[in-house]
């Protein structure tokens, strides 16, 4: 259950990188194959994190990436759902490269555009 | 409204962790963050190794489990550089743990640091701990197919273990294709057969006296 590891580091994050006087409302993270994020996990960590916290009710958004993989035939990179794709070219040694990302991409927080009407 | 942000997750981790590894350089410490399954026979490993090398450098250990102490026991029989680090519900070592753990070693007397991590292939390779390799340890019993459903542990690694070779004879375990998917996913890996309980450890304990410069 490494999700809500990863869900308690994100709160130190989140909170050193909004704005003290906006709103939070939404979260989104990036997670390559590699993390091996089981997003409905991830969405409970979350929950689970935040709750009695000054963050709770914050939504949370995972973009989950596509395999990139990597012909050492052609030198083509390309996107897959499978880790074992052969390439176009008919290679069968692609790689996975640069797939273990995990960022925090996005903060969403409260449109101050109705306050001014 | 959106707030563009690129920040890494583990950042924090991240940031203790280098700490760690500048402790562990300074103090002149080879460190490897030995990863594998429960049962695949981390800590026969590293008794089998202490046996083996244990005169020629001295190591220290950083075990973690998520109960008992029952692995530092075994350890401390050979060495009394050990510290268990229980992790209660956590599934894996963080850099911070490890960071405490070291407050209990006298990292000046080591030549070689091994920090077992919780039985598990999945959680701990996205963990940073300051180490300086990250080496995975399969097992012939596990199935010939933990490379292409664990391939975080096989890309990140700097070597591989096969562990429990004298089991080859009896299990069903095709050699061809757990090779072959550790060389797609990581095609510069190193990999050693081993049997830690019968004492074939040869390549891995001069694996790790070169990397100790021992």
């Amino acid at each position: 259950m490494h999700e809500f590891s990863l869900a308690t580091s994100l709160l130190d994050l989140v909170r050193a990188n909004c704005p003290d006087d906006e709103v939070l409302e939404s979260i989104t993270i990036e997670a390559g194959p590699m993390r091996g994020i089981e997003p409905q996990a991830m969405q409970w960590a979350w929950e689970a994190a935040t709750n009695d916290t000054d963050l709770h009710g914050v939504k949370f958004e995972l973009i989950q990436q596509p395999w990139t993989l990597h012909c050492p035939d052609c030198q083509t990179t390309f996107e897959a759902d499978d880790m074992f794709t052969d390439c176009d070219c008919g290679c069968s040694r692609t790689s996975p490269v640069d797939c273990d990302n995990l960022r925090l991409v996005r903060l969403t927080v409260k449109d101050h555009a109705n306050e001014l009407v | 409204m959106d707030i563009p942000v690129v920040e890494n997750v583990l950042k924090l981790n991240d940031e203790v962790a280098s700490i760690n590894r500048k402790t562990l350089t300074q103090a002149g410490v080879y460190t490897v963050d030995l990863i594998g399954s429960p049962g695949s026979g981390k800590t026969s490993l590293l008794e089998a190794t202490f046996k083996q090398i244990g005169q020629k450098a001295r190591i220290g250990v950083l075990v973690g489990d998520l109960t008992t102490a029952r692995d530092a026991t075994r350890i401390s029989k050979w060495c009394p550089d050990v510290v268990q680090i229980n992790t209660g519900k956590g599934c894996h070592l963080d850099a911070n743990q490890v960071r405490q753990g070291l407050d209990r070693l006298k990292l000046e007397e080591l030549d070689i640091l091994v920090i077992e991590n919780v039985g598990n292939l999945i959680c701990p390779v996205g963990f940073d701990l300051g180490q300086n390799s990250k080496v995975g340890l399969f097992s012939i019993a596990e199935g010939d197919d933990k490379p292409a459903k664990h391939p975080y542990i096989v890309q990140e690694a700097e070597l591989l273990l096969l562990n429990k070779m004298d089991l080859l004879p009896h299990v069903t375990f095709d050699m061809d294709i757990f090779k072959e998917d550790i060389t797609r996913i990581n095609p510069t890996v190193k990999l050693l057969e081993v049997c830690a309980t019968n004492g074939w450890i040869n390549e891995w304990c001069d694996w790790l006296l070169a990397k100790a410069g021992k």
